[in-house]
């Protein structure tokens, strides 16, 4: 296509507005309302342009090029336009400061004014030097305002976390409403009035706590005003420096920008241009890595207990003291702890260690309520081999997606996108869980299943597939013969009454998993015990193979495919972290070595506890030695993505106080102990080894991938099928009137390490507490119980404490409380079991 | 009085139920339709009949069925526009409180024409009683088999379906009305695509206003060509003109399209009350520019009013008398659309609402000098700048008073 814009004679090969050629080409249109990755919206009017042979003057945003396409930008008649225009803009936006000729020489004095927070002109806005309209108004060359300037004077709205809304400053550009609504999928705020009254808000003007927001941020990105600015940094100046890395928070790996000022690290905003998350984030990495990274807690120095008490000690000491100690164990008397949220150097550095240095087999490698490490260990048994990496794109490209597990909104925000970009195509999306979620509104199918009975539900649909194609097909095929004869000995009834679901719906979801083309399965973390969630893992491959189906096991923390992947290269045996802590539990380890957090129990005949970890935790209680570790942000190592992308974090933000990289620590302490395969200097020292030694890091180099190119893990290309006879389960243990709920845990998300999201920071114990115990409304009327109350939670095998939340997302006659692998592993045998509330603390 | 063809039955009591509708010969043609013709054939019937959009913008009604994609395997959807609030119409009302089953018998002969199966009447929440009127005539027709499934046992099904509006003027614009009949807030869309294409439920839709659909009956029944004979100029047929304000004999006339305007009112409408002299007249609803005594001497044409620089409209004809100020009805009409505005595009969220402020302040004589040029400036400036017809229909009656009335409103402005 030839498309002349003022005289300009310009090639393009793609489809793409008037606007967006002008930009690539730059050819300045004013405009406010645009915003890439946003549908056109042409609402400000400022990119009005002349097109030849078309009638007045068009919207450049919402006009795509055409060949021939003669356009004009800036005739008289369009400046004065634009002028009109920005002048009524202006009438209700504060502009005094906007179009003051002392402007120029008025910021630097006034450089801290803004401070008095009711915002009148530029220099009190904290928006001051990053604002589109400033540009809008230069670039037009706007000097007057020919009309009263109108405040609107409406009242701040601060009760909200994270973020303030001044919507004085609005100019209803409608990037809020859009990002929200399109790209977010939650149309938390919209229009509100109409007319001269008409703003953003929510509905009925309730806050946003109140209105399902998740406080992502991608309105205040998007905002080119003031009108919402992030609490935190909306008195500080403008960053000055920006400095890519990716968020370590959860394992979509996103893009993150660090925005410094001065050298001081004021916080992060997603990076525009990222494949993993396109300019998105969610409130963890946008709003709560900031304070976790520069959090109080952050254990700064090596610590030594002396006397009964902690000491601050020096690195020396530190690694003298507990070298010795472990020297005086057998193997089978250590035991290491390790997390999915280090870095792969530094995992693999753990595994070295365990292996060469303390030779014990005690080391854990297997993920609660993971589900990549529950289907990669269900292949493995089985002797299957299927792709489980995979594009976000290809779930955007699917037709039917059933989603199995929690509330992807929490646990997978990034996922959830693309999720929503398949259903924008017309895709069919099923959810399958025992809780109502956020995501259910989007659904077509709600399938509510018990508790625990997910295998059963999955076994279910399978059993209906083949009921209703008669099965031939897969006769030749492995382990189909036992698997079918597995289904046959189980009657629809009982699947319906132990699921809960009657098997119309059942039918209905079988038959569109099965007729869709591009078909997948989603596993979502959640929690149901350890023997169930492999019966669900296996009943999922089943249900995979049968509806041609692809299979998306989503990872939980940061690195967590990059743990399993190096995890698995070193030995086939797998413990995972629960199995650990019940051996400590059972005094069966004299030295423990974590680097994850932990719930010690009490007389665990610990004779050496060394706690490795970059925040204050409740292990420190009890620990013989604590090693102060960098956060990720501060480490120049790699992580993996749910994808199995390898992005580099390449260390924004220098390290705390004396703390060092985990890799380094091991390293040193291998050396102390006498080991002469640590030679180590650097991170890309152990890519280098990790690369010749591990297969699936073949990719990886010395130097870490930038971005923009795409590193993933080496994955297996063979497909093996197999299918697997479905596991019966044990009966649950029934309510009573004593124990009348049922307890559910829910997988938490939201820490780092030692760190607690809800603890750390207090606007986020508003949005997501650890501490809630949810439940459904009729329940807390049922036992009296109102928002907030503290209550115990009983049942035969223990008890714990927490506040009353009342969820609408909870079914009558269910609570459900956090649960973190590890750090709360006191609370996992009473999953899944009988429980009484009762008030108090 | 010339031949009524959509109320020639209205003075029939009881017309709104089925059984005195059917008396009259309602649903007969349906019928035939149904039974002997092809969709083709109605659709190139209506074509032929030169039916012209009662809604406002005019546009042939046959043409726009025809824009609807034929060999898709999505679902289409008939919306009636029944969201009547262009101020001084009251046509629609007149038909939906009199004759329900007219536009039923319409809606299903456009159903079975484009090949819909569902149709939803978007109606004004303040029309309750004609809503429910609608619904109760729905009913009836579902029992006697002219509307569900299996018509009349020729295979075709049609659902309709009542929804109500919420009260917001800007849902008669039709991609607005989609929008809030899809449960949103009533903003436009961008045009294209449009709704032939992409409607409603992103859906090919055939949007039309409930004066249009039901002259199809009468198309059917007598044919293009006696239709198109009906009306005095090249479009077919009468319209439904109501009249209001300063007239001896206010209401709704049905005559043929291309009447004078002053036959209008003066002949029909009895002239002006007690000998009062005429001031204006506005032909087409609020959103038309007005007209001076000496310009009514046009047919009530699409063409011929567009070259007067005004136009039919909704055909609501609103007739001013000497004694009212001029700058009372500007006031009305800049407030009107100062509050109707949806508050997407600038020039007409702000613009109006400077121009409704301006007015006031004249109004209350603190009018100043330099007021008429700045409201005509602000009104120029919304005029062909936004992105739906509101900004247009504000900015051209505000335009043509201002120019055709400055000495009247220059005389509130002291100083």
């Amino acid at each position: 296509m030839r498309v002349n814009i003022d005289g300009r004679e310009i090639e393009t090969k793609h489809k793409k507005t008037i606007l967006e050629l002008a930009r690539e080409n730059d050819i300045y249109i004013p405009s406010l309302c645009d915003f890439k990755g946003l549908e056109p919206f042409s609402g400000c009017r400022l990119c009005l342009v002349k097109v030849e042979g078309m009638k007045g003057y068009v919207p450049s945003c919402s006009v795509f090029v055409k060949d021939g396409m003669k356009v004009k930008t800036k005739t008289s008649d369009i400046q004065k336009l634009r002028k009109n225009i920005l002048e009524l803009i202006l009438t209700e936006h504060p502009n005094a400061c906007l179009i003051c000729e002392e402007k120029e020489n008025c910021d630097e004095h006034k450089a801290t004014i803004r401070k008095v927070d009711e915002v009148t002109g530029c220099v009190l806005c904290p928006n001051n030097g990053r604002c589109e309209l400033q540009n809008v108004v230069r670039e037009v060359g706007l000097e007057k305002v020919r009309f009263p300037s109108f405040y609107r004077d409406i009242k701040v709205k601060k009760d909200d976390p994270f973020f303030d809304r001044n919507y004085n400053l609005c100019i209803l550009c409608g990037r809020c409403v859009r990002v929200c609504r399109d790209i977010r999928g939650l149309s938390v705020i919209t229009f509100v009035k109409r007319g001269a009254k008409t703003a953003v808000g929510t509905s009925f003007g309730r806050s946003l706590l109140d209105s399902g927001c998740q406080f992502c941020g991608a309105c205040v990105d998007v905002c080119p005003t003031g009108a919402l600015t992030e609490k935190a940094v909306k008195y500080d100046s403008p960053p000055d420096k920006k400095k890519d890395t990716v968020c370590p928070l959860c394992s979509m790996g996103c893009s993150l920008e660090f925005n410094f000022f001065k050298d001081k690290f004021l916080g992060a905003n997603p990076a525009g241009s990222s494949p993993v998350n396109s300019g998105q984030a969610c409130v963890r990495g946008r709003f709560a890595l900031r304070d976790v990274v520069r959090s109080e807690n952050r254990i700064r120095k090596p610590l030594i207990r002396k006397n009964n008490q902690l000491e601050e000690a020096t690195w020396e000491e530190a690694l003298d003291y507990a070298s010795e100690k472990i020297k005086k164990y057998k193997p089978d008397e250590m035991a290491v702890v390790t997390s999915p949220q280090l870095s792969c150097e530094d995992i693999f550095v753990f595994n070295k260690f365990a292996e060469k240095v303390l030779k014990t087999k005690h080391i854990n490698k297997k993920a609660e309520g993971s589900p990549l490490s529950l289907v990669s260990d269900a292949c493995r048994k089985n002797g299957i081999s299927l792709p489980m990496q995979f594009k976000l794109d290809d779930i955007s490209e699917l037709d039917a997606v059933f989603l199995m597990g929690g509330n992807l909104m929490e646990s997978a925000p990034i996922v959830w996108l693309s999720v929503l970009k398949a259903l924008d195509r017309g895709a069919d999306l099923i959810t399958a869980g025992f809780l109502e979620s956020p995501v259910d509104r989007y659904a077509s199918k709600k399938l509510r299943v018990t508790p625990g009975m997910e295998s059963y539900l999955l076994a279910f649909l399978s059993k209906c597939i083949l009921d209703d194609c008669g099965g031939k097909e897969f006769a030749a095929e492995k382990g189909f013969d036992e698997f079918r004869r597995s289904l046959d000995g189980i009657p629809y009834k009982y699947l319906e009454e132990s699921t809960g679901i009657s098997i119309e719906a059942v039918k209905q979801t079988a038959d569109i998993l099965r007729k869709r083309d591009k078909s997948g399965l989603i596993f979502a973390p959640q929690v149901i015990g350890r023997e169930r969630e492999e019966a669900a893992a296996e009943a999922l491959l089943n249900l995979a193979f049968l509806s041609d189906s692809r299979i998306f096991p989503l990872s939980v923390e940061g690195n967590h495919r990059g743990w399993d992947a190096i995890n698995k290269d070193f030995s086939e045996k797998t413990k995972s972290i629960s199995e650990i802590w019940n051996s400590i539990k059972k005094g069966q380890y004299k030295a423990l070595y974590t680097a994850a957090p932990l719930d010690i129990p009490e007389d665990d005949g610990l004779e050496l506890l060394i706690v490795q970890d970059s925040f204050t935790g409740d292990d420190l209680d009890k620990a013989d030695v604590v090693l102060p570790a960098c956060v990720l942000s501060e480490t120049d190592g790699s992580i993996v993505n749910t994808e199995g992308r390898i992005q580099g974090l390449r260390g924004p933000l220098d390290s705390l106080g004396d703390a060092k990289p985990d890799w380094e620590i091991v390293t040193k302490l291998a050396g102390r102990i006498g080991s002469k395969d640590f030679g180590y200097t650097t991170a890309g020292d152990i890519r280098k080894e990790m690369a010749r030694k591990l297969p699936r890091f073949k990719d990886i180099s010395q130097t870490l991938p930038k971005r923009g190119k795409e590193v993933f893990l080496k994955e297996d290309n063979e497909y093996r099928k197999k299918y697997i006879p479905l596991n019966p389960l044990n009966e649950l243990e029934k309510e009573t009137p004593q124990y009348p709920l049922r307890l559910v845990l829910e997988h938490g998300f939201d820490y780092y390490r030692n760190c607690l999201l809800s603890e750390e920071i207090a606007e986020f114990d508003l949005f997501r507490s650890k501490q809630w115990i949810k439940m459904n409304k009729r329940d807390t009327q049922k036992y009296e119980l109102k928002e907030g109350f503290p209550v115990t939670l009983k049942s035969k095998k223990g008890q714990f404490k927490g506040f009353v939340h009342i969820s609408e997302y909870v079914p009558e006659g269910i609570v459900t409380a956090y649960y973190i692998p590890g750090r709360d592993e006191n609370r996992a045998d009473l999953n899944l079991s009988p429980v009484k509330i009762t008030r108090g603390k | 009085m010339p031949e009524k063809i959509l109320t020639k039955d209205f003075d029939v009591k009881h017309l709104f139920k089925i059984d005195e509708y059917m008396k009259k010969g309602g649903y007969k043609t349906l019928t035939r339709v149904l039974k002997e013709l092809k969709p083709e054939d109605v659709m190139s019937e209506v074509k032929a009949a030169h039916l012209r959009g009662r809604g406002g913008a005019g546009f042939p009604a046959g043409v726009k069925w025809g824009f609807v994609p034929k060999d898709v395997d999505k679902p289409k959807y008939l919306c009636v526009n029944a969201d009547e609030g262009e101020p001084g119409t009251f046509k629609d009302r007149y038909i939906m409180t009199h004759n329900p089953h007219l536009l039923l018998e319409g809606i299903v002969m456009t159903c079975f024409a484009v090949g819909i199966h569902t149709a939803y009447i978007y109606i004004r929440g303040e029309y309750e009683n004609m809503a429910v009127r609608l619904e109760n005539a729905i009913s009836e027709a579902e029992a006697k088999g002219f509307i569900g499934k299996n018509i009349l046992k020729t295979g075709f099904d049609l659902n309709v379906t009542v929804h109500r509006g919420a009260g917001a003027y800007i849902c008669g614009e039709e991609t607005a009305l989609l929008e809030s009949l899809e449960g949103k807030r009533g903003n436009p869309r961008l045009k294209p695509p449009f709704p032939a294409a992409v409607g409603l439920f992103q859906n090919p839709t055939v949007i039309n206003n409930v004066e249009t659909l039901s002259n199809v009956p009468c198309i059917m029944e007598k044919g293009a060509d006696w239709f198109v004979k009906q009306g005095l100029s090249e479009d077919g047929g009468t319209r439904l003109f109501g009249v209001s304000g300063k007239v001896k004999k206010p209401g709704v006339y049905e005559l043929p399209v291309g009447t004078s305007l002053k036959e209008l009112v003066y002949t029909y409408a009895g002239g002006i009350k007690s000998g009062k002299k005429l001031k204006a007249v506005i032909p087409g609803g609020m959103s038309s520019p007005i007209l001076k005594p000496d310009e009514i001497d046009i047919s009530m044409d699409c063409a011929s009013l567009m070259k007067a620089d005004s136009m039919l409209g909704s055909g609501a004809v609103i007739v001013l008398d000497e004694d009212v100020p001029i700058i009372d009805v500007l006031r009305k009409v800049t407030q009107f659309y100062s509050h109707e505005s949806c508050g997407q595009c600038t020039p007409c969220r702000i613009g109006n609402s400077w121009i409704n402020k301006i007015v006031k302040r004249i109004y209350r004589g603190e009018g100043k000098k330099e007021d008429l040029d700045k409201i005509e400036k602000l009104a120029s400036n919304i005029l062909g700048r936004t992105l739906c017809p509101l900004g247009d229909a504000a900015a051209m009656p505000i335009l043509s008073i201002v120019k055709k009335f400055r000495k009247e409103l220059e005389s509130f402005i002291k100083g």
